[in-house]
């Protein structure tokens, strides 16, 4: 599945979107350790196959990670580029200020 | 100033309050101090302004680590309680100057405020400044 180019404004929407929930991070953060089928994935999870299949299509969409067949399994992969893109905006300009004028909101908020 | 700046950065927002008190807070050094951070890991150390053509600023921040970082400037444009435009410089080892624009507009109890930061490198400034090469434990530490 192919989803947005990377580092393009679509492509970081559906990024933060995918990192918005706390399944898809911890899947994030294991698979940050080294590759895993998707049953080793679900197994920490309360959570059925097809739910976990849900965020990892979620994932995939966003291209933070791949899913190949390995024989009679699936396996996936952390794709750290879209990350890389999301974490460049993070630290741009444009954040910094979205970050200040937020600070300067509540501030004026506060003083009122 | 005749440099040109190949990126362009423009934020909008709407803040709550009048102009001149948005003025004021934006160029007042005690109130600057009390609102402003480049990061949420972040402390303010210090603010010197001089709130004229030519008058300079310095910015002290604190990372959680204890890592200073200095921005300073210079003050081209001084309108209250309209508009401003200073010279922006993250002092690291390899300093870019950048040019910052804010223009204050009045929308009664509310204001307006539209920042321009014009820059001529992608990669460095708040990039630089985290120190951290756009890890996957940066980003995750930044989200959680």
């Amino acid at each position: 599945m192919r989803g947005k180019k990377r580092g393009t404004s679509a492509n970081l929407d559906l990024v933060f979107s995918a990192l918005s929930s706390p399944t898809r991070r911890a899947i994030l953060d294991r698979l940050s350790h080294g590759e895993s089928s998707v049953s080793e994935l679900a197994a920490p999870f309360a959570m059925s196959l097809p739910a976990i299949s849900k965020h990892l299509r979620v994932l995939e969409k966003a291209e933070v990670i791949s899913k190949v067949k390995d024989g009679r399994v699936y396996v996936c992969r952390l794709e750290p580029e879209s990350l890389q893109w999301a974490a460049r905006w993070i630290n741009s300009y444009g954040a910094l200020w979205e970050r200040q004028l937020d600070s300067l909101s509540d501030y004026l908020e506060k003083e009122e | 100033m005749d440099r040109s700046w190949s990126e362009t950065v423009r934020i909008r927002r709407v803040v709550p309050a009048r102009k001149e008190r948005v003025f004021r807070a934006w160029t007042e050094a005690a109130q600057v101090k009390r609102w402003w951070s480049i990061g949420t890991d972040w402390k303010t150390s210090f603010v010197d302004l001089d709130l004229r053509v030519g008058g300079k600023f310095s910015v002290g921040n604190e990372a959680a680590d204890g890592r200073p970082l200095v921005i300073t400037g210079e003050f081209l444009v001084v309108e209250p309680p309209d508009k401003l435009v200073y010279t922006w410089t993250f002092q690291l080892p390899k300093p870019e100057e950048t040019l910052v624009t804010v223009e204050f507009r009045s929308l009664g109890d509310e204001t307006e405020v539209l920042v321009t930061h014009e820059h001529s490198s992608k990669d460095m400034g708040p990039s630089a400044i985290a120190g951290w090469n756009a890890s996957l434990d940066g980003l995750a530490s930044l989200l959680s």
